[in-house]
């Protein structure tokens, strides 16, 4: 009997050893494996840096900073208080203090009880009954590497690469800025942050291998890494020098002549190369947050404005394309003020001229010459330019935040539409477009397509952005013709005694009224300059713009000295010498 | 020659295992090394943000300010004519 049962029992441990080893290789082969991995195999994130982004000298303008989140693990600290102040001390350290004030004993308290501040703040996270807790975001190296020093235990880093401007808060709406999208990942918006997004980010790598039990890795084990494929880099159109001159210059013209905002656009006109771009007031690119999303908006590539008599060079130009008008035709209804569907029309200074010159009506701005002209033309033809000339549709720029303004269509236009478009008041635009436009004149009747980045590399490839033309709304000896215009009113205009000497330069002012709840207000307006220089072989087109400035209305009085100052600096930099 | 054989072969198993319990014990040294190279690289990255800084232009004017530099406003170029020429 006890040789048949031992057996039995023998053979009974064998099939339940067999089912056992059964259950754990087959039915949970692949949880075990998991579960073995996870102990054993670890993944580690490699972040890819965003791309870099270059002025047209090969300067930074936006790179990235490694900055580190400092976290604990609350359960591993023992003496938590040590820990809180001697932390607290570096944090402080970490931080900006503009707000201190200048009397040392004020400012040692107020330090006192910012320590204070940030220790309780650091003491509370560690008291909290968690395995992990952030202690600070977008500590610096320096500061991470004296944590270090201390050797806390439980106290650890996570690296993050930030956005970087040297330049500090310059060119922000050229650059937009980089947030969080609704994902949680970081993503670029407005400028050029926001049109380039998909170039400029990285793609992150992923490093797999074996630890041992202390975290160490197993040379001998599983290694796997996907290398992090870092973002392209653009090198830009944009000129440091002509952006930092053009920013000065605005920045002073804004706070000197009281306007509500500024902005000036530098464009090469021959090839539609961005040279500069600038707006105030602006915002800081590395804190957005600090400011309301109206500061983000670029006012050069979305603000609508009526463009005033800027716009005249443009409808000039139109009537002697199509030869209705040469500079010397006469005017013989521009005697006095005009009446047209019961509103009257009258120049700027109430002053009148019998047989004005078209070349006088651009010199003194006279908007009798421009009705003449526009009617002229007619509605059909003036509007067929002005859509040639590129308003009511998108310039193409590389900006995210581009907007049009829709034009009026034709069959709503009355007579008096055709003679207030004449002299740029009822019809909308933005100064991108003007410029465009205008620099269609300066380039021979060749309208370019303008463009802020020249090349995006990607490593050893690398993408070159060749100027493109777009259309051609004027003949060359039309754009000659209005050149000469528009030097002429520059020498004998109300803006001559800003004009530097020996310069030849073409120009235009523009005081726009601001049309407020169905009327135009007197009081406010825009006041803007465009011209190009030298008129004969252009270098540079540029727009300069106030809104509602408080000095002077006039563009003539504020946004001409401005372009001027702007050119003569520009002159220096490309060291043109004067011809004349 | 099979003595020889086996010994050699058993010489093999020993290296292996040497060398195996040798690189297992490096993780530490290698986990060293992968921290100072990419503590290196992030450094070298913030020293090239602190050049380009420092040499941005708004800080080359706040310093040129500084040590009495202004901004030359007036340039007079030569003309043909204002240059002596021998003939």
């Amino acid at each position: 009997m006890r040789f048949r049962i031992v057996p039995s029992l023998l053979y009974l441990g064998l099939i339940m050893i067999v089912f056992r080893l059964w259950y754990w290789q087959i039915l949970s082969s692949d949880t075990l494996t998991a579960r073995a991995e996870q102990q054993r195999v670890s993944s580690q994130t490699l972040l890819a840096p965003r791309g870099q982004i270059y002025f047209s000298d090969g300067s930074l303008l936006a790179s990235t900073e490694p900055t580190f989140l400092v976290f604990a693990q609350p359960k591993l600290i023992k003496n938590k208080g040590e820990v809180a102040r001697k932390l607290a001390l570096l944090f402080w350290e970490d931080r900006r203090h503009d707000e201190l004030d200048v009397d040392p004993a004020k400012k040692e308290i107020q330090v006192t009880q910012q320590q204070a501040r940030i220790e309780e703040d650091i003491n509370s996270r560690l008291q909290k009954d968690l395995f992990w807790v952030s202690l600070g975001i977008k500590v610096s190296m320096d500061t991470k590497q004296r944590i270090e020093k201390e050797n806390f235990f439980g106290i650890g880093f996570d690296t993050y690469l930030t956005r970087f401007y040297p330049e500090g808060s310059t060119s922000a709406h050229l650059l937009g800025f980089i947030s969080s999208d609704a994902y949680g990942s970081e993503a670029g918006y407005f400028g050029l942050e926001g049109f380039y997004n998909g170039e400029l980010k990285g793609k992150n790598g992923l490093l797999t291998q074996d630890k041992d039990a202390q975290g160490l890795p197993i040379l001998i084990g599983t290694y796997k890494i996907k290398d992090a494929k870092p973002g392209k880099t653009l090198l830009l159109n944009v000129d440091r020098t002509i952006q930092h001159i053009v920013e000065e210059n605005l920045r002073l013209g804004k706070e000197k002549y009281g306007a509500k905002s500024a902005s000036a656009i530098v464009m090469d006109p021959k090839t539609g190369n961005v040279l500069a771009l600038a707006s105030f007031p602006n915002y800081d690119p590395a804190a957005p947050a600090d400011f309301s999303k109206e500061f983000f908006r670029n006012p050069i590539t979305v603000d609508s404005y009526e463009p005033g008599s800027t716009f005249k060079v443009l409808v000039m130009a139109a009537g002697i394309n199509e030869d209705l008008v040469q500079p010397e035709t006469s005017c013989d209804r521009c005697g006095g003020p005009l009446s047209i569907g019961g509103y009257i029309i009258r120049t700027w200074n109430n002053k009148y001229s019998a047989n004005l010159s078209m070349t006088d009506a651009i010199i003194h701005s006279d908007n009798t010459g421009m009705v003449f002209v526009a009617k002229k033309l007619g509605a059909d033809k003036l509007f067929a330019y002005i859509q040639k000339f590129g308003f009511g549709e998108l310039t193409g720029i590389d900006l995210q935040d581009e907007q049009t303004p829709q034009l009026r269509p034709l069959p709503s236009w009355k007579e008096i539409d055709l003679a207030t478009a004449s002299f740029g008041q009822g019809i909308s635009s933005t100064a991108l477009q003007l410029v465009r436009a205008v620099a269609a004149i300066a380039n021979n009747g060749v309208m370019m397509e303008p463009h802020v980045v020249h090349t995006i590399a990607d490593g050893e490839k690398v993408t070159v952005i060749n100027p493109r033309e777009v259309s051609r709304p004027i003949s060359e000896q039309t754009a000659k013709l209005v050149t000469e215009m528009m030097v002429k009113a520059v020498e004998e205009g109300e803006a001559k005694f800003f004009k530097p000497k020996g310069f030849k330069v073409a120009g235009k002012t523009g005081t726009a009224q601001i049309p407020v709840a169905g009327h135009y207000d007197a009081s406010k307006t825009i006041a803007s300059f465009i011209g190009f220089a030298p008129a004969d072989n252009p270098k540079f087109i540029m727009l300069v713009r106030y809104d509602q400035p408080s000095s002077s209305i006039y563009g003539a009085e504020t946004a001409a000295p401005t372009f001027f100052n702007i050119a003569k600096e520009v002159f220096n930099y490309y060291g043109l010498a004067p011809t004349e | 020659m099979l003595t020889l054989g086996i010994m050699a072969f058993l010489l093999l198993v020993v290296v292996e295992i040497w060398a195996l319990n040798r690189l297992s014990t490096f993780g530490e040294q290698i986990t060293r090394f992968e921290k100072t190279s990419n503590d290196l690289q992030l450094e070298n990255q913030i020293l090239q943000n602190r050049i380009a800084s420092l040499s941005s232009l708004r800080e080359i004017q706040n310093r040129s300010l500084l040590l009495g530099f202004r901004a030359v406003h007036l340039v007079d170029y030569f003309k043909p004519s204002d240059v002596a020429s021998a003939k």
